[in-house]
């Protein structure tokens, strides 16, 4: 029997969360490639390179989890992921000076508005936030997306939570199974 | 403390691609009002943008000229310009004027109360530009779609099942959390209705919902906050939408390791605490 293998793409800004969500979900220690940061960003370790973690549903399907930098100069990890995509989550982490523009460099590189992958836009750090505030954040990523003629789901995620992490999945199943996709299976990268 | 607001046009040139040539114009303005404090909001309806700027005097008067200096902007006229006493606004927002928002018909008129008092139109064409934007509210009702109740009712009307069975519904972007819990029925009916008209009676044989009221009422609420579009389905001859739908998925048919796939990941969904460490 052919193994089924998906692979879910979490990219985000540093500090958005991605580790932490591949270590929430999955089944194995993730492999991650974090280095120690050279400048104040709020933390001592960011990660430079994929994130990798993993969730076996059977002996023989699995759902492979790519956390991968948000950055424009790591683009070439993004081409990494692309075949066999369950799905894109954008991290975007609820802050003044959110960098629209990284937003729009990640859909224009995965273009799910052409390929069909199933997009959810994660916001994180965003526990504290009042509710007009969030509302405010969430009114300005819809026009993003309503420039790519994508209408997605744009809800908090708290990367450190066992249920807002599955929720997370929850929204890919419900996207995937109102798409079709036929270029979805592909032999186990591991 | 000063508020002014600013009436601006957008060069239609740029409608194919209007969304991207706003939101730079939008961006660049949150970063410098961020900067220099000033609050307000950008109202985006069609082609026209009007922008609503409070805080210090000095920084409001150099967020208006900088904004009257965008060259992203066709015109832009200032219809107020006056001290305040207090904001009406807490924060810089944005917001689309979409059809048929029973919550953004209120925001609107509450707005417009506030700033009339002090409005001074250069043109008619201004004013004009000006109330198009409050009459979008009424008017913008989908073509076919059953019209409001009584001339300028300040509501929506609630869509019937009767009605409903004859459209076809595409949602232009997700209900934020603060509107509503998203149950799993809540998001299959999302994920199937994201940007592409699915007749209603399709969403009705899917029995997402446990029963047709309560897809009513999630239709219904769907539409009052103005992200639902409707058009009249456009029935195949000879086709019911309920005989239309099994053609339908047959196009859609997955495979049976898609199936596979997607059992599995439910299963893990259902029963997330035993797998996840």
């Amino acid at each position: 029997m052919d193994r089924i293998y998906k692979k879910l793409a979490i990219v985000g800004e540093v500090g958005a969360g991605k580790t932490q969500l591949i270590h929430t979900i999955s089944e194995i220690s993730p492999f991650a490639t974090e280095a120690r940061s050279s400048v104040d960003i709020g933390k001592e370790f960011t990660t430079v390179g994929i994130d990798y973690g993993r969730l076996s549903l059977a002996e023989d399907v699995a759902l492979g989890l790519y956390g991968l930098p948000g950055q424009k100069r790591f683009s070439m990890l993004w081409d990494m992921v692309t075949q066999g995509l369950w799905g894109l989550l954008i991290l975007a982490k609820y802050s003044d000076n959110f960098a629209l523009e990284s937003l729009q460099t990640v859909i224009d590189h995965f273009a799910p508005h052409r390929t069909k992958v199933p997009v959810v836009i994660g916001i994180s750090h965003c526990e504290n936030t009042d509710y007009a505030d969030l509302d405010n954040f969430i009114e300005y990523l819809q026009v993003v997306l309503a420039n790519y003629d994508l209408a997605s789901p744009i809800y908090p995620v708290d990367p450190r939570d066992v249920e807002s992490s599955i929720m997370v999945l929850q929204l890919f199943d419900a996207l995937n199974d109102s798409y079709s996709n036929d270029d979805w299976i592909e032999s186990d990268a591991g | 403390m000063k508020r002014i607001v600013c009436l601006c046009t957008l060069p239609q040139s740029f409608q194919d691609n209007l969304s991207a040539y706003l939101m730079d114009a939008y961006d660049d303005l949150r970063k410098f009002n961020i900067e220099y404090d000033i609050k307000g909001i950008f109202i985006v309806y069609r082609n026209t943008v009007l922008l609503v700027l409070e805080g210090e005097g000095k920084a409001v008067a150099r967020a208006a000229y900088k904004t009257r200096m965008d060259t992203r902007f066709k015109t832009c006229s200032i219809i107020v310009n006056c001290k305040i006493e207090t904001p009406y606004f807490n924060r810089w927002s944005i917001r689309l004027v979409k059809p048929d928002s029973e919550s953004q018909q209120l925001f609107l008129n509450r707005l417009k109360k506030e700033l009339e008092k002090d409005f001074v139109f250069e043109s008619p064409k201004d004013r004009k530009l000006y109330e198009d934007i409050y009459i979008a509210e009424r008017n913008q009702v989908p073509a076919g779609a059953p019209a409001a109740s009584g001339a300028g009712a300040p509501q929506a009307q609630e869509l019937k099942h009767s009605d409903l069975v004859q459209y076809s519904v595409s949602l232009s972007a997700w209900p934020k959390p603060t509107q509503m819990k998203l149950t799993p029925p809540a998001m299959k009916t999302c994920s199937l209705i994201s940007n592409r008209f699915v007749p209603y009676q399709t969403l009705i044989d899917r029995k997402i919902w446990p029963t047709e009221a309560d897809l009513e009422q999630f239709i219904n609420l769907l539409y009052s906050l103005g992200t639902l579009s409707l058009k009249m389905y456009q029935q195949p001859a000879g086709v019911s939408p309920a005989q239309a739908e099994p053609q339908k998925t047959a196009e859609q048919k997955t495979s049976e390791k898609q199936d596979r796939f997607s059992q599995l990941i439910k299963k893990f969904i259902t029963s997330p605490r035993s797998k996840v460490n």
